[in-house]
């Protein structure tokens, strides 16, 4: 699997929002929001679909919020417009330390779209999504070049993939964390509420 | 700009100057007009920063609203955007105001800040002194902010501008379902970048008229058909957006889309529909 450093990914990335938003790329930065650097819906739209394009990802259609909240059911996650600590605990888990800071006190669930349009969410975003992106062929070690759509193919034997979607790999995340995280701890709340 | 710092724009053909720094522009409420909407719509359009922006910021903003300007921490590109956002919208209320109930307001008085869901609202004592809640949207796109207002109470509105030039088909992909796109298929090739452009627009100001924006993503704000003579697009809402609109449950929506030069707008009024 090919293996890109943050900073790859952000000089990359950069470039696609700079040529996106008609504006210098050292405009740019880890910090920057897409709305504040002056994206309007149809910018985003188009840096998604050039990401997705030059860095071979599919990326999700949803939030990992909302995946998750797919998974775990109403109101365990989110409740009244704010995230609950189990809510909390699933995105500190998921994110990386850098991200960790805005998931601490009380968050509205509508603040998080601010916060994934941060520059540096999309990078490390984009960056855990390329691993999964196959550099070599599983059959003969050739290597894979971009194909039709979210397809690669092996420069060597022909052999033809499909790219994972950024959503079927958001939802097996989620799965996982429900069964080894969540599952243990609601398990036992269980059963301490029987005891009482 | 002379030496004030004074920038002289030429009016559109459909604009009229106002007592305000921005233009009325009728373009975009001419099909809304003919609909019993009550007092307004009223639509104002600014397409230059007519001073210096921090000048035009002491000039406009209340007190609230200056804080929010001076700790933007944004490109002046969008700095730029939000106030002449900020200044059309002052101008449509205060037009509006002014033409239905005769009381003249400073831009100053008529803040506008975001709601619990970063929709723009209009406020300040005279809304309780006056008995109204004016509903506004803004839109802006390279360079140019339009704004819409209404009176009516419990009246929700939406308008978006989106600028011909520079736009790829590429985003059709995301932004439409299969049956949209083959809407556009089926559409004479000069027209089709147009009437892609018209149908976001249109989702994008029904989207704002509910207040939440795309949060519950842009797949449920489904266009059911567009008539490319009238310009009249109408759309119903699927789920996961009838979660806070269940009362729009199998109602169409209309939204009035239209063309001016390289500008495509949309603009929606209908009745509060949101629980």
């Amino acid at each position: 699997m090919p293996t890109m450093t943050e900073s790859e990914v952000f000089d990359k990335f950069s470039q696609i929002v700079a040529r996106s938003l008609r504006m210098d790329a050292s405009q740019v930065s880890l910090e920057a929001r897409l709305n504040d650097l002056g994206a309007e819906s149809l910018d985003l739209i188009e840096i998604s679909m050039e990401t997705e394009s030059q860095f071979h990802i599919f990326l999700p259609d949803k939030s990992i919020l909302e995946t998750a909240v797919e998974v775990f059911g109403s109101d365990v996650l989110e409740k009244d417009g704010y995230l609950t600590e189990e809510g909390k605990r699933l995105m500190l888990c998921r994110l990386p330390e850098a991200d960790a800071g805005a998931f601490r006190g009380e968050v509205a669930v509508k603040d998080l779209y601010s916060y994934f349009l941060k520059v540096g969410t999309w990078v490390r975003m984009v960056q855990a999504l390329v691993e999964h992106t196959p550099g070599e062929c599983a059959e003969c070690g050739g290597r894979m070049t971009a194909s039709m759509g979210f397809r690669m193919k092996c420069a060597s034997c022909g052999r033809d993939i499909t790219l994972r979607s950024g959503e079927e790999l958001n939802r097996e995340w989620v799965r996982e964390y429900y069964e080894r995280e969540y599952q243990p701890r609601a398990g036992m709340a269980v059963a301490v509420h029987a005891v009482q | 700009m002379d030496a004030i710092g004074l920038t002289v724009c030429d009016p559109p053909k459909d604009t009229r100057c106002t007592s305000g720094l921005s233009r009325r522009w009728d373009a975009p409420i001419a099909l809304v007009r003919q609909l019993p909407y009550g007092p307004g719509p009223l639509c104002c359009r600014l397409d230059a920063l007519p001073l210096e922006p921090d000048l035009l910021a002491d000039l406009i903003l209340s007190p609230g609203e200056a804080d929010v300007w001076r700790s933007m921490r944004a490109v002046d590109k969008r700095r730029h955007e939000w106030l002449l956002g900020r200044t059309a919208a002052k101008d449509a209320v205060r037009l509006l105001v002014e033409e239905h109930l005769g009381v003249p307001l400073a831009p100053s008085e008529v803040e506008i800040l975001p709601d619990p869901y970063g929709c723009p609202r209009a406020a300040g004592p005279w809304t309780a002194r006056l008995g109204i809640q004016p509903a506004i949207s803004i839109s802006h796109s390279h360079g140019t902010a339009v704004a819409l207002a209404v009176l009516h109470p419990g009246q929700r509105v939406g308008i978006d501008l989106e600028n011909l030039s520079q736009r790829r088909e590429s985003f059709e992909a995301i932004a439409f379902r299969p049956d949209e796109r083959r809407m556009l298929d089926a559409l004479p090739g000069e027209s089709r970048q147009e009437w892609a452009l018209r149908m976001w627009c249109a989702k994008e100001a029904v989207a704002k008229a509910l207040g939440r924006g795309f949060s519950a993503g842009i797949q449920a704000f489904h266009i059911t058909s567009a008539e490319t003579g009238g310009g009249v697009v109408q759309l119903e809402l699927c789920d996961p957006a009838l979660e806070y609109s269940p009362r729009l449950r199998g109602i169409p929506i209309m939204a009035y889309t239209g063309r001016e030069k390289d500008y495509v707008f949309s603009t929606t009024i209908f009745q509060g529909a949101v629980e």
